[in-house]
């Protein structure tokens, strides 16, 4: 039992969709959340903390992802629910992420320093500003050390070491490769486990809606517009499949991409990549 | 008249390559915008003190005829005397060369690097509380993307992460972006939106031309800062020559060990850097400092060579929209020629020797 002053932490996870409102079963958790889970699992013992799993959405989506973070050591897991969380852009989805972190008490809170899927990178210092509490993101490594934290950052080819002092939220980086054994969130290559975890509701998963964390559906209703338009990529492929090596060493020289020093062109066409331009593929 | 503000990381007084890149999206957008474009750069008084003692030069009198602004009540309004004593010529001239009409110099009493919130965010929020920006741009480096969500945050606005800019069917600005790795586009046109917005650019474009007439406000920010996170020192990374590489060539999963040194030859025939993605990395083939998509290395590079890599998010996600992929893959419904611009259907082993000997042939 942790001592009744320590830090609660936080943990922040989501489940990573390969498309929107698809789940992968082989990849319930994204690299960065991975991070995450581990990060904040390494500073439990430490910091003599409690470590509460927090995440937005359907239990059919999202409890695979608390269930795994119980098995994994979490002491608590806490889904939110509502039905228009998915449409809220990065600073609705940190409301509710930070009422629910006042929920549970915590002065640390770990999160994915950005999804697979969207790769946004706002939620973790927009929660932060909402509990006016300091954050890094690229974080590679965190220790505690005293009452603060060590932490560790990933710069433009440097690594910055910083001492924070608490409340601080940490957005991490990947776990690295071959970086020790893995989390017991693996459920074995056969898979039977992680089935068998997909079928049993795990009882320990508290849920909470939006009006027991204090928050008003109407404070949310303006964040679903920002988010912008998505739409999938029209067309199978983009790429211009030359038949030879020789034919494409021909076609990078002839749009100045072979010589290094040669300044970037500048993509005349308004479409994004994939809407398959007349003429694109093959 | 509506203004975009550029977030500037300079390195004494001359502005980052990333940082002019940024400036230059701020220049073509604030054009089709007809706003004024401020490149906001956070200067340590401590660098200032040296040019104090300088004589008067020209520059230095254009820029005396800048005005002194404040941002709010945390910030004080600076004197004339002493915008003379804050002012940075050199980087002023440099931005505005890059484009910028308006230079704001946030000069601190602190320390201003590294480039994160907790030296940054502060004296940046206070400028925008004073300017009241419809468009904030941070160049997507390691510094930006630690201010930039933040900073949007606290004012409320729309943010979007490493956009490419658009002009829209009604020559509206437009930020899009590639998602789910590839399968699907998010757009937000700026018109559409009921709030300011802040985005962070991909680094890789030129700078825009400007003229050396760009005004100067200085705003002394004090000392504002969050003190709860004080940088302890820096170590450098074995990777860093990936990021600022101009060519990077990555081998992936369909490389076999076997094949590895035709991928380390191209990067040789293409006088690049060579990547591996993490299942490369964890099958041994290349050190981890080598790691290039999601959480590793972000590259920004003129040409990027995707070889044997299906494309996967968490690999496409290092990479900068705006890079020009050219991928190799035997498989050729793989989600890698969704995004590449240019492709070649084969084998590593077949394709890889032969790409090298038109390389070698015509010369690089």
């Amino acid at each position: 039992m942790p001592p009744r002053d320590a830090p609660g932490i936080a943990v922040l996870l989501r489940r990573f969709q390969s498309r929107p409102g698809a789940s992968d079963d082989d990849d319930v958790l994204g690299l960065c959340e991975r991070g995450a889970l581990a990060t904040a699992l390494g500073l439990a013992q430490p910091l003599g903390a409690q470590v509460t799993a927090i995440a937005l959405g359907p239990a059919r989506r999202e409890d695979r992802v608390l269930a795994m973070a119980l098995r994994a050591g979490c002491d608590r897991a806490l889904r939110v629910v509502d039905d228009g969380i998915d449409d809220l852009d990065y600073f609705g989805m940190a409301q509710v992420l930070a009422a629910a972190i006042r929920h549970v008490s915590a002065r640390v809170v770990v999160c994915g320093d950005r999804s697979q899927d969207e790769r946004t990178g706002a939620v973790g210092p927009a929660v932060a500003e909402l509990l006016d509490a300091a954050h890094l993101t690229q974080v590679i490594k965190a220790e505690a050390e005293g009452g603060a934290l060590i932490v560790d950052r990933a710069g433009d080819g440097t690594r910055q070491r910083f001492k924070v002092s608490l409340p601080a939220v940490l957005c991490t980086r990947p776990p690295p490769v071959n970086a020790g054994p893995r989390l017991s969130t693996e459920d074995g290559d056969d898979g039977r486990v992680r089935r068998a975890a997909a079928l049993v509701r795990v009882p320990t998963i508290e849920e909470i809606d939006l009006a027991r964390l204090g928050v008003e559906p109407l404070m949310l209703a303006h964040r679903r517009r920002t988010a912008g338009r998505l739409r999938p990529m029209r067309g199978r492929r983009r790429a211009l499949v030359s038949r030879t090596a020789s034919e494409l060493v021909e076609r990078l020289r002839a749009d100045q991409l072979l010589d290094g020093a040669a300044p970037r062109k500048r993509r005349v066409s308004t479409a994004p990549r994939g809407t398959g331009e007349p003429g694109a593929g093959r | 008249m509506a203004c975009v503000l550029v977030h500037i990381e300079a390195e004494g007084d001359r502005p980052t390559p990333a940082a002019l890149s940024a400036l230059g999206e701020g220049r073509r957008i604030a054009s089709t915008l007809g706003a004024t474009l401020y490149a906001a750069a956070l200067v340590s008084n401590s660098q200032r003190e040296g040019r104090e003692k300088d004589k008067e030069r020209p520059s230095e009198r254009r820029a005396r005829r800048g005005t002194t602004v404040t941002a709010d009540a945390a910030a004080k309004v600076v004197p004339p005397d002493r915008a003379r004593a804050h002012r940075r010529e050199a980087l002023t001239k440099a931005l505005g060369q890059a484009g910028a009409d308006k230079v704001v110099v946030l000069s601190s009493d602190g320390a201003v690097a590294p480039a994160v919130w907790s030296t940054t965010g502060p004296a940046l929020a206070a400028a925008c509380d004073h300017l009241r920006p419809a468009l904030v741009l941070f160049p997507a480096t390691a510094g930006g993307t630690d201010i930039a969500p933040r900073l949007a945050a606290r004012m409320g606005a729309a943010f979007v992460s490493e956009a490419v800019v658009e002009t829209g069917s009604r020559g509206e600005i437009v930020f899009a972006r590639t998602v789910y790795g590839g399968g699907f586009h998010r757009r937000v046109a700026l018109d559409d939106l009921d709030r300011p917005a802040v985005v962070t650019v991909p680094t890789g474009r030129g700078p825009a031309r400007g003229s050396d007439d760009a005004e100067l406000l200085v705003l002394d920010v004090g000392a504002m800062r969050d003190r709860r996170v004080a940088h302890v020192g820096d170590t450098r990374d074995d990777g860093a020559a990936l990021a600022q590489a101009r060519v990077v060539v990555t081998g992936g999963a369909g490389v076999s060990p076997q094949s590895w040194p035709l991928v380390v030859q191209l990067a040789k025939a293409l006088g690049g850097e060579l990547g591996a993605t993490r299942t490369a990395v964890a099958r041994g083939l290349a050190p981890p400092s080598r790691e290039v998509g999601l959480g590793a290395h972000r590259v920004s590079p003129l040409l990027y060579v995707s070889v044997g890599a299906s494309g996967s998010p968490a690999h496409l996600g290092g990479i900068s929209p705006d890079a020009e992929i050219v991928a190799i893959d035997k498989d050729p419904d793989a989600s890698i020629f969704r995004v590449a611009a240019y492709g070649l259907v084969g084998t590593v082993e077949e394709m890889v020797p032969a790409l090298i000997a038109s390389l070698e042939k015509g010369g690089r």
